[in-house]
């Protein structure tokens, strides 16, 4: 719990209003001292379990956090660590990017490395772990090949052919070196992902300069957008790293308000950007002050969104629950068949991809797990 | 007159009080820190060599030509490394 207080504390700091010296747990007042063994052990241990290295290192490096020697040498250590992971990632990126583009493949960098080099002066303030990718539907299943060339294998495949194409949020795929990178053609699966007009998230890409090259990423509205999906959809327990780009975007004040409240109320996210705004003020501590935040963060799911929300962060996130609620999100009642036919009788190799045995046992587990609940 | 500067295929991060350098084409990373942390940060825009060891002279409070006799194989070293590149 101690660590938990000083971990939101550093997510948050920078921020408008948050940098401020770190206060302690106990009379929240400054601290004058450095923390005890424990508690910066377990500070640290989160530190580097949430990705958030660069940011403790910003909150020594400005006193706002008194350190002993022994102290801030860990701190830095971890942080060369995590530099030293970032940067084989942005090699790999260059790599396989490059590959990409030689082949006519268009691609947008999600997250990682272009949350680093847009949302900050100094990319070391945002680490990260992986390699995202955005390509378009069209050209997903030939991005997936030339990536297979490459030496990237998926482990999990697409339930029915086409689906990926149709559907499907993307694959996660590991390199021969084990790196992992995540290829999306939209920014998540089932219901909220379903929506978004796909298209539009290239119109509006930005350029960011990686090693002396140029990469594209999300522009600043739909980057926000991104970060407010991932935010409050991507894990049950929203991640401080998570809600720190959400406020970022909001303090850097790149986007059109306007036009992000537009994007929301036509791709039905509302809820989700209201669930991120709300996520900012409780779990960073952060209120978002923006006209987005005056006309959305009031909205109240109806029964319907807050089933699709709960497939993604509440108490049954099952593949199952995931694809029921989807079906509200699917226009037609060819498209809601297609895609409860892949779900309901996919391929036997997506079955055992995701630990299952072809046949009517697959039925069976996934009316235990509407009815039980469980993980995805 | 040669101009040093960072080369840009260089991918880099910053770590406290030292520079983490991942060179194009190089499986190790490099770690600078002290006299190398200070000349990456001086070449955050490309320096004649001459401007470059004055500015070092005087952070370091040294004679110019001591620290051009060290300075010079580092720099050397570096763009060995693939970390600077000259022209």
């Amino acid at each position: 719990m101690t660590a938990r207080w000083y971990v939101r504390q550093v997510a948050a700091f920078g921020l408008p209003g948050h940098d401020h010296p770190i206060r302690g747990c106990g009379d929240g007042g400054v601290l004058r001292q450095p923390l005890d063994p424990a508690t910066f052990g377990g500070l640290v241990a989160l530190v580097r379990r949430l990705r958030l290295t660069g940011l403790l290192q910003a909150v020594v490096v400005a006193d706002a956090l008194p350190v002993t020697e022994d102290q801030r040498r860990r701190a830095d250590d971890l942080h060369v660590s995590a530099c030293i992971t970032a940067l084989l990632l942005e090699r790999t990126l260059l790599n396989v990017v490059d590959a990409l583009e030689r082949a006519g493949v268009e691609v947008l960098v999600l997250k990682g490395s272009a949350a680093a080099h847009l949302l900050y002066a100094d990319p070391t303030l945002r680490m990260f772990g992986d390699n995202d990718l955005l390509f378009r539907s069209e050209q997903f299943a030939e991005a997936l090949e030339l990536l297979a060339r490459l030496g990237y294998r998926r482990a999990a495949v697409a339930p029915r052919r086409g689906f990926d194409r149709r559907f499907g949020k993307g694959a996660t795929l590991t390199g021969a070196s084990g790196d992992e990178l995540d290829v999306h053609r939209t920014l998540l699966f089932g219901s909220f992902g379903l929506t978004i007009e796909l298209d539009e998230l290239f119109d509006s890409a930005v350029t960011f300069v990686v090693g002396g090259r140029q990469l594209r990423a999300l522009g600043p509205d739909m980057g926000l957008l991104h970060a407010c999906y991932h935010a409050a959809l991507g894990d049950p327990e929203p991640r401080l790293g998570s809600l720190r780009d959400v406020a970022q975007r909001f303090a850097l004040g790149s986007h059109d308000p306007g036009s992000v409240v537009q994007f929301a109320r036509r791709w039905r996210a509302e809820p989700v950007v209201a669930r991120a705004i709300d996520l900012c003020g409780q779990r960073l501590g952060v209120d978002i002050a923006d006209p987005v935040a005056t006309v959305l963060a009031g909205h109240r799911p109806s029964r319907r969104e807050q089933r699709a929300i709960d497939s993604y962060v509440g108490a049954n996130r099952s593949h199952a629950a995931k694809v029921l609620a989807s079906l509200p999100y699917l226009d037609g009642v060819i498209d809601k068949a297609a895609f409860l036919g892949a779900n309901l009788v996919p391929a036997a190799g997506f079955i055992r991809s995701r630990g299952g045995r072809p046949g009517p046992a697959w039925l069976r587990r996934g009316v235990r797990s509407l009815r039980h609940g469980g993980a995805r | 007159m040669s101009t040093w500067r960072r080369d840009e295929r260089a991918l880099w991060r910053r770590s406290f009080d030292r520079i983490v350098i991942l060179a194009a084409e190089r499986p190790e990373p490099l770690l600078l820190e002290g006299t190398g942390r200070v000349i990456w940060d001086l070449l955050e825009e490309p320096r004649e060599c001459a401007e470059l060891i004055m500015m070092l002279a005087e952070a370091f409070r040294r004679d110019a030509a001591e620290v051009d006799l060290e300075t010079t194989p580092f720099l050397m070293e570096l763009r060995a490394a693939g970390a600077l590149a000259v022209t």
